[in-house]
């Protein structure tokens, strides 16, 4: 009872100076929240037709577009905009790197693209996210069309089929490709995932798009075995795969990630493997669905340095025998620069500067930017004092409308107290959102 | 602006370190961290704590029974807890009694002015018990009394498990071990074939029966610590790895300093939910050992008490409902209510969910 | 996997007695008398060193530093079957004002060993010379006078600040303890702190939940620094930290140490952090000193195959320079099972025969660069 006390005065003097919400806030607050989550839900769940969530492509070199995507989280403290309109393309077969400090929004992009965001607090509120999927060919049933062999005259083959109760009869045959999978027909389509219901995501996740975690500790089972976990992927997302089939490619998977042992991995549990280990097996298991587009969310941040550097020569490896792009998410510079072709700089929730690697690395334009990439120090860089940005990361909630690195900036000018800055080409691939380099308005 | 300007300045020269920071620290007072207002620690508790409509309820339910029975003989205060209404009808009953051999014949004649067992009505809002007492009366100070010997053996069971759980948790090796292997011993005992053999100890020792409550809930107090120990335990456990322990250490702060101003605050929370917890159950308690005879006798009230009498007379378990319901209604409250509470205290309190 | 390992080990020392490559200093390693007379060197060594007088010019100085963690016992003898070597046979020397820095991967032993010479672990064996006093068996009493004068910064700023006090609190508690000030002039020298460290008055009343990583470890750093110490022990203090932030702490440990003229223990993984706020560096791997010596020694002349694969494996921050990579193949083995011979042995790039059997010798190649190998890097 003493500990309320206490706290409750603290809590009346404290709430002179305006530091803590007041309750009537508190509850203006809840209201507007429990409004827009409950609209939110609701559209998330409803049943919609096909075509309602079917897009086309702006350019079709892309592999997924993400445009003017907002996602908040509807907070007590009020409405945290983690996203906030943020606009940016995967090419295919490319790696696009999104670099940024913690509570900048590269994880909640990420989840907003996998639809993974915790609900009701965590919801994609605008925007839209299109993703080219390459997915089976499907009939009324929402069965996959098989491809049938043909023979040189364009006739189809057929073989004799014993079923379980002895009988035989003759069925087209199915086309198998080198590791023995049946192969079915498949159609692009684009879908709109911010528009998409829940339910049916999962076409898309594992299968079209899959995602490797930060944390190699927790992301697998404890109590299945590896093998167990990486047949389960195959079983689920190829059709009429069986379990023998499941394991050699799950195999194949192992060996690809570069383990040395795969029969033996094959068979053993999580906690029986190190950290590194984890990490492959995490990617073979990206990998199993063969997906167009895989996420990797911080993939070496936990890992030790030597092993960091394992997993990224696997990762430039898997770039080119991979036929998918990838999109990496991740807080460090040098791995930025190891992997990505393209990058994307965030801060509190909005895309600053966007280009090329080189001209990210080379040329960077905006302010944070380069104050990033001078604040950390380098094996090479032999300088005496390091450059710091001065203040903290923002929480965005109630930002103001003028560009969010106003009161971090040392290259500030009197614009920077107007509004927001828009995206300003420097070069064609070049993107920067920082009034320094606005054209001359005249 | 012009602060901006001057930390532009101060980094690109490269002035002494000292003034850098001071200009950070400038910086960080700007409008942006200005618009982010926090939620005092209190402000979120109770914002948790009234999430849930049950702690609602509970709340409210608690409340209203605390009122009634200490504010209610205040304002209802026409009869005391063993006032016996005599106002009602005189009942003469006759009974010859004759000897064996019929030599002659004895007439008893009783009388009776007591209002037993009477109906709800005005006089009695619900009726009076098979003694005459006013039932709504007895309800309040039967109500005080249960609660008062619910919490008395809450406490003792909490600092017993405190204290136990603490010096097990804090110093480890063979004195956990000892103290560990008496909960295992204690958390063996059937508590209430045990209490009823030490209700007949007492009763052969001549002690009178209205201290057996009392002394009954204290030893059910003493036996039943090892929960509140095994939660301290554990939670101390988890909080001497914090580094912030680490650090206390590293200040060389005393055992005592750092058992009671680093740990025991910061198990507060949990303890207090545990206790809300164990309020519900020891309530059930007091009333079982009521009902079985142990608690207080007659004249006094408790809610088992109340409840008692339908042991013995199956006809007011089947005629008079006035009798025994409303008591055992105030016990669902009692216990409801406590873990209603409890159980928003745990969500607004656990750590886990702290933002 | 590991015992399977061992088992290679043992049946191939059996097989390869004779034919072997020749190695470093010891030729005839598989001479069991050469290598008991090595063995019983190396134990005289250390025996001899025990009694040699602490250093006049060091701050901190440490000999021999074991530090064992006893993992299982059977119930009935008290004989531990298992230990866990977190630190195992580590000397080296602090001068005042000098900032040593301790990289290694994780298991390597740098936050046991931090926080062992500070005595918060007792250790197993070995002796630590703090301003030429041997402390290592002295008593939590006799600690507490030295408490003031060392002093620990964690990792986590989220678990290193007790949560149910106010900044003012923490950060006063340690004064009042020790008596650094009077009673009325504490809240004075607490505010005062706060500036130093960069931290607004106002946040004398407020909780450590409200503050985000940088802020928290500022108050870490003014909590440390209320005693007064001469020498901290940083444990990781940017790993946790957003790279902007990093670079804040950074600049404002080094202000300190020039106001304050401390000397720092700087435990990092951050190669890059540790080269820039070091005078020297240790490498550590499972629990033992591979390579130690100044900055730049270090990172010029590097000896140790391990530091060059470390240095090595840090990303470089230019998308068009590719560097030349030196992957060490296999995991980091379980610091409770270590390898025998070298420990290094089992990823090394050059580890040949010798390496399985024999611990290198932790030699001095060159004035204050030490290196534990059989082949260094020359």
């Amino acid at each position: 009872m003493a500990l309320f006390n206490k706290k409750s005065e603290e809590n009346a003097k404290k709430n002179e100076d305006k530091h803590y919400l007041s309750g009537k806030e508190v509850r203006a607050i809840a209201k507007a929240n429990a409004k827009e989550m409950r609209r939110l839900e609701k559209a998330k769940n409803k049943k919609v037709p096909e075509e309602y969530y079917l897009a086309e492509m702006k350019d079709n070199g892309n592999i997924l577009e993400v445009e003017d995507l907002h996602s908040y989280f509807f907070t007590d403290q009020g409405v945290v905009k983690a996203v906030n309109g943020v606009t940016f393309n995967i090419p295919l077969n490319s790696t696009v790197g999104v670099v940024g400090e913690s509570g900048c929004g590269k994880s909640v992009t990420s989840m907003s693209i996998m639809r993974l965001l915790q609900g009701p607090t965590g919801q994609i509120v605008n925007g839209s996210i299109r993703f080219k999927a390459y997915d089976f060919k499907r009939d009324e049933n929402g069965n996959p069309i098989p491809v049938y062999e043909k023979d040189e005259n364009g006739e189809i083959v057929y073989e004799e089929v014993t079923d379980n109760n002895g009988k035989t009869t003759r069925k087209p045959k199915q086309m198998t490709d080198n590791g023995g999978i049946g192969v079915f027909e498949k159609e692009e389509k684009v879908y709109d995932i911010a528009k998409m219901p829940i339910k049916e995501m999962y076409r898309l996740r594992g299968r079209q798009m899959s995602m490797v975690f930060q944390e190699p500790m927790t992301s697998l089972n404890p109590v299945f075995t590896i093998g167990n976990q990486l047949d389960e992927v195959s079983l689920l997302h190829i059709p009429g795969a069986t379990k023998e089939l499941a394991k050699k490619r799950s195999i194949d998977m192992l060996n690809m990630v570069g383990i040395a042992m795969p029969e033996r991995v094959y068979a053993s549990y999580p906690h029986e493997l190190s950290g590194g280990m984890r990490q492959r097996v995490m990617i073979a298991m990206a990998l199993a669905g063969e997906p167009r587009l895989i996420i990797a969310d911080e993939p070496t941040t936990a890992l030790d340095v030597t092993i960091q550097a394992q997993i990224l020569d696997l990762f430039n490896d898997l770039k080119k025998r991979i036929n998918g792009s990838i999109l990496l998410i991740t807080h460090d510079l040098g791995v930025i620069a190891e992997m990505a072709d393209y990058v994307v700089v965030m801060y509190a929730g909005r895309i600053i500067e966007q280009g090329t690697a080189s001209e990210i690395f080379k040329n960077p334009c905006h302010p944070y930017t380069k104050g990033l990439q001078k604040s950390k120090p380098t094996m090479k860089s032999n300088e005496d004092k390091l450059f710091n940005i001065p203040g903290n990361v923002p929480n965005p909630i109630n930002m103001p409308n003028h560009c969010y690195f106003k009161e971090r900036c040392a290259e500030c000018i009197g614009k920077c107290s107007g509004d927001y800055p828009g995206m300003v080409q420097v070069s064609p691939s070049h993107f920067v959102a920082c009034h320094l380099y606005a054209p001359k308005e005249d | 602006m012009e602060e901006n300007r001057e930390t532009d300045e101060m980094i690109e020269s490269s002035e002494n370190v000292n003034e850098e920071v001071s200009g950070i620290a400038v910086a960080e007072d700007k409008p942006l961290d200005k618009n982010v207002k926090l939620m005092s620690p209190t402000r979120m508790v109770l914002r948790r704590f009234f999430r849930s409509k049950l702690s609602i309820v509970g709340l409210v339910m608690l409340a209203a029974l605390l009122l009634f029975c200490w504010i209610g003989p205040f304002v209802y205060p026409v009869y005391k807890e063993d006032t016996v209404d005599r106002s009602g009808r005189y009942e003469y009953t006759a009974y010859d009694v004759s000897s064996d051999n019929g030599e002659y014949v004895q007439l008893f004649v009783t009388f009776n002015n007591v209002n037993d067992l009477a109906g709800p009505s005005a006089e009695h809002i619900l009726g009076t018990d098979e003694q005459g007492m006013d039932i709504f009366t007895r309800l309040m100070y039967g109500g005080r009394r249960s609660m008062i010997v619910s919490f008395l053996a809450v406490f003792l069971t909490s600092a017993l498990g405190i204290i136990m759980g603490g010096i097990s948790g804090y110093y480890g090796g063979i004195v956990d071990n000892i103290i560990m292997r008496i909960c295992d011993v204690l958390m063996c005992l059937p508590m209430l074939p045990l209490m009823l053999i030490i209700g007949t100890v007492l009763d052969a020792n001549g002690v009178p029966q209205r201290y057996y409550i009392y002394l009954l809930m204290g030893l059910l107090s003493v036996f039943s610590w090892p929960g509140m120990a095994r939660l301290v335990r554990g939670q101390i456990l988890f909080l001497r790895e914090q580094e912030y322990m680490v650090a206390a250490e590293a200040m060389g702060y005393s055992t005592a300093r750092k058992i009671f101003k680093h740990l025991i605050p910061n198990i507060l929370p949990q303890i207090l939910v545990s206790m809300t917890l164990s309020l519900g159950s020891m309530i059930l308690y007091e009333s079982t050992l009521s009902y079985l005879n142990l608690g207080v006798p007659v004249p006094y009230a408790s809610w088992g008490t109340m409840i008692e009498i339908i042991s013995k007379r199956s006809d007011i378990l089947q005629n008079n409902f006035n009798v025994w319901v409303p008591s055992g209604i105030c016990i669902i409250i009692a216990v409801l209510g406590f873990n209603f509470i409890g159980d928003g205290l745990r969500d607004a309190l656990d750590p886990k969910q702290r933002r | 996997m590991n015992e399977e390992n061992k088992m290679n080990v043992e049946t191939t020392e059996k097989a390869e007695t004779a034919a072997n490559t020749s190695g470093g200093e010891f030729a005839n390693f598989d001479d069991a008398q050469e290598f008991e007379k090595e063995m019983e060197a190396r134990r005289a060594k250390i025996e001899a060193d025990k009694l040699l007088p602490p250093d006049p010019d060091a701050l901190l100085e440490v000999r021999h530093l074991n530090k064992y963690f006893v993992l299982k016992k059977t119930f009935f003898k008290q004989i531990p079957l298992s230990t866990l070597k977190a630190v195992d046979d580590v000397s080296f020397t602090i001068k005042k004002g000098e900032t040593l820095g301790i990289v290694g991967e994780s298991g390597c032993g740098k936050t046991t060993m931090g926080r062992t010479v500070l005595k918060l672990h007792q250790p197993t064996g070995g002796q630590i010379f703090f301003k030429g006093q041997d402390i290592t068996n002295f008593k939590p009493k006799e600690m507490k006078a030295l408490r003031t004068e060392m002093q620990i910064v964690f990792q986590d700023p989220y678990s290193s600040l007790p949560p149910r006090s106010t900044v003012g609190d923490i950060l006063s508690e340690p004064v009042k303890v020790h008596g650094i000030v009077p009673q009325s002039e504490i809240k004075d020298y607490v505010m005062n702190l706060m500036e130093q460290c960069g931290l607004r008055d106002y946040y004398y009343e407020r909780y450590p939940h409200e503050f985000s990583g940088g802020q928290r470890q500022r108050i870490c750093i003014a909590r440390a620094l209320a005693v007064n110490p001469k020498f901290v022990v940083c444990d990781e203090p940017v790993s946790a930290l957003d790279v902007s932030i990093q670079a804040q702490i950074i600049n404002l440990l080094k202000k300190l140490q020039i106001e304050r003229q401390l000397t720092y223990m700087f435990i990092s993984h951050d190669l890059s952090v540790v080269k820039y706020i070091s005078d020297k560096i240790g490498v550590m791997y499972l629990g033992s000193m591979v390579e130690f010596g100044k900055k730049e020694d270090i990172f010029s002349r590097p000896h140790h195959p391990y530091t060059i694969a470390l240095f090595s494996a840090v990303p470089n921050p230019d998308p068009d320079e590719k560097t030349h990579r030196i992957l060490l193949s296999g995991d980091i083995p379980s610091p409770a099972n270590p390898p025998k011979g070298c420990k290094f042995h089992t990823r090394c790039p050059r580890a040949k025969e010798i390496c399985k059997h024999i611990a290198p010798k932790y030699r001095e190649f060159e004035e204050g660069h030490f290196c534990a190998c059989h082949f260094p890097e020359e």
